[in-house]
């Protein structure tokens, strides 16, 4: 508030200087002449502006010089990514699961190196133990008038052995709630994704276990 | 089981197949044994060919591309029965396949959608690929040689057999994906062409051109829906679960994320130390969409350094644009805790008292 006041000060008092030079000219008598070539130098460079302005207005035209790109912040980190899209869900006393096993490798240490595991680009709970990776994540789910409807939990266990991996996938969903996450998966996909890298925090505060 | 001779079952990983001389597999399989009995058991075999009245154009590189034309299979379900026994009348021996009424055929011409139908395309115009030396099967043997279960359907005793070998060898193989080496020779007569024609004269015998790599998919796994086989059906049903598949609606969905003490800094400003997000932590969330952001904090449990001093409260600007759905603040002991932005939506213990501040 008072930056504002101080700039209507200045500005007022530029014109009320300009103003009385103005009146000096006219009172004076050489200074007409000088006051008409003021005014007819301003007249000049208002109209050359007014040219410019016009003419660049009616001759600019847009250019696509290059594409936008999604960016995605781990592209430049290791990660295994598992589309999962056609999921199956096996129940086991009306909890449902999922579990694969790939013939396949990598390197994996969760001991001396820390992952992150994204489902459907959005991170889980993550830990990880020699080799063992475990993520968690809990997805809220509203309904059309706001109000909450369910939560879905989902435990996802990865374990990479020398010459395969194995994946297991719990869900605490039932038989009354495995089909808002079957809409998720059909809405959303279903893919699971590691990557080498892992946002640090800085445990800058006592006791920061929270 | 006519095998390559000297090797018996090769275990591959599919991203490192340089043993393989055709990256396009002939034949694929895939078994559910059902060995977790969480399923049905199901095992399915699938042809990708060229015919010998299609064939693609050869591209400059010699190959005529990475992918057939055509698909066709079949569908064995659940329960169905297998045997082989010999004739002791007769020094032929004789192949009970599966049975007819167990089973679907597929077709497809275009790779992604496969039509349920009562019998395969005619195998005599299948065309397979090898380094650029295409081949063409024919089936041999007569019904005299081979009886068959499958005769009310045509004579397809050759495939019928094929199919008992592959099913005994893949109920031997471990979990995962896998390709072996086969001698079509003994079921198919196969034929080369020589750039103009097939060359109907004479089968070819050497095993660069009859010994073709099978892909198998196997796993302990039952069969709970259509869409996890390779023909995305099962017998003839797309829309097939066990446990179903219906999905309810819903209009958000939003992934939880804690964020606890360690997610948190410190700034000094009206004259204490307040809790903020550390800029790392916002950085990180800032890249997701449809999170539900949540705070759990033990006030008890927040000081700072080795003298112990007291955090306030949040500071002013705590949460860097961050929308956060629930702050849950808990304390054993009376205290206060300040907050600069009201429309913060802060669950406490009985005990916590808010003091809602004004941005200097």
């Amino acid at each position: 508030m008072f930056d504002k006041f101080y700039s209507t000060i200045i500005s007022v008092a530029i014109i009320v200087m300009i103003g009385l030079g103005i009146v000096a000219m006219i009172r004076s008598k050489n200074g007409k002449p000088y006051l008409m070539f003021v005014f007819g130098l301003v007249w000049f460079f208002v109209g050359l502006f007014n040219v410019f302005t016009g003419v660049n207005y009616y001759t600019t035209y847009s250019k696509v010089y290059g594409t936008l790109e999604q960016h995605d912040p781990y592209e430049d980190f290791n990660y295994f990514e598992y589309d999962l899209k056609d999921i199956a869900w096996y129940v086991d006393n009306n909890n449902y699961y999922y579990q694969t096993s790939y013939a396949t490798s990598m390197e994996f240490d969760g001991t001396e190196n820390e992952y992150t595991l994204l489902l459907n680009n959005k991170p889980c709970e993550t830990s990880s133990t020699f080799g063992k990776l475990r993520g968690v994540q809990q997805i809220y789910f509203n309904d059309v008038d706001g109000t909450y409807k369910n939560t879905i939990g989902l435990d996802v266990n990865i374990t990479f052995y020398a010459s395969s991996i194995s994946l297991k996938i719990n869900t605490d969903a039932t038989h009354e709630s495995i089909n808002l996450l079957n809409e998720y998966i059909k809405v959303n996909g279903f893919k699971l994704r590691i990557i080498d890298k892992v946002y640090s925090s800085f445990p800058l505060l006592s006791d920061s276990a929270g | 089981m006519y095998l390559k001779d000297n090797v018996t079952i090769t275990t591959a990983y599919i991203d490192d197949a340089t043993y393989s001389e055709d990256e396009k597999y002939f034949i694929n399989l895939e078994y559910y044994s059902n060995a977790y009995s969480n399923g049905i058991e199901c095992f399915g075999a699938r042809w990708d060919y060229y015919t010998d009245t299609s064939i693609p154009d050869k591209k400059e590189d010699g190959s005529y591309g990475d992918k057939y034309t055509y698909s066709s299979g079949v569908q064995f379900k659940n329960g169905y029965t297998y045997s082989k026994y010999a004739d002791t009348n007769n020094w032929n021996y004789s192949y009970s396949a599966f049975k007819m009424n167990d089973c679907t055929f597929y077709n497809t011409s275009n790779g992604v959608s496969f039509d349920a139908t009562n019998s395969l395309e005619d195998m005599n115009h299948w065309v397979y690929d090898i380094d650029g030396q295409l081949c063409l099967i024919e089936e041999k043997g007569n019904i005299n040689e081979y009886k068959t279960l499958w005769v009310d359907r045509g004579t397809k005793y050759d495939t019928s057999m094929l199919l008992c070998d592959l099913y005994d060898v893949v109920k031997s193989l471990p979990d995962g994906e896998q390709v072996i080496t086969i001698d079509l020779s003994r079921y198919y007569n196969v034929f080369l062409f020589d750039g103009k024609e097939f060359d109907k004269g004479t089968p070819a015998t050497t095993e660069n051109w009859v010994f073709v790599n099978v892909y198998i998919y196997k796993t302990s796994n039952g069969l709970v829906s259509a869409k996890q086989s390779m023909f995305k059906s099962y017998m003839g049903n797309p829309e097939w679960s066990l446990y179903g598949t219906a999905s309810e609606n819903y209009w958000q969905a939003n992934v939880e994320y804690n964020l606890t003490l360690k997610d948190f800094t410190f700034t000094y400003e009206n004259g204490g130390y307040y809790l903020k997000l550390q800029t790392s932590c916002i950085d990180y969330l800032k890249e997701f969409k449809n999170m539900r952001l949540l705070v759990n904090l033990d006030i008890d449990k927040i000081y700072l350094g080795a003298d112990k001093l007291n955090i306030e409260g949040f500071s002013s600007n705590a949460f860097g644009g961050l929308k956060i759905d629930t702050i849950n603040l808990t304390s054993d002991s009376p205290c206060t805790f300040k907050v600069f932005d009201k429309k913060l939506n802060i669950q406490h213990s009985d005990n916590i008292t808010l003091e809602y501040l004004e941005v200097a």
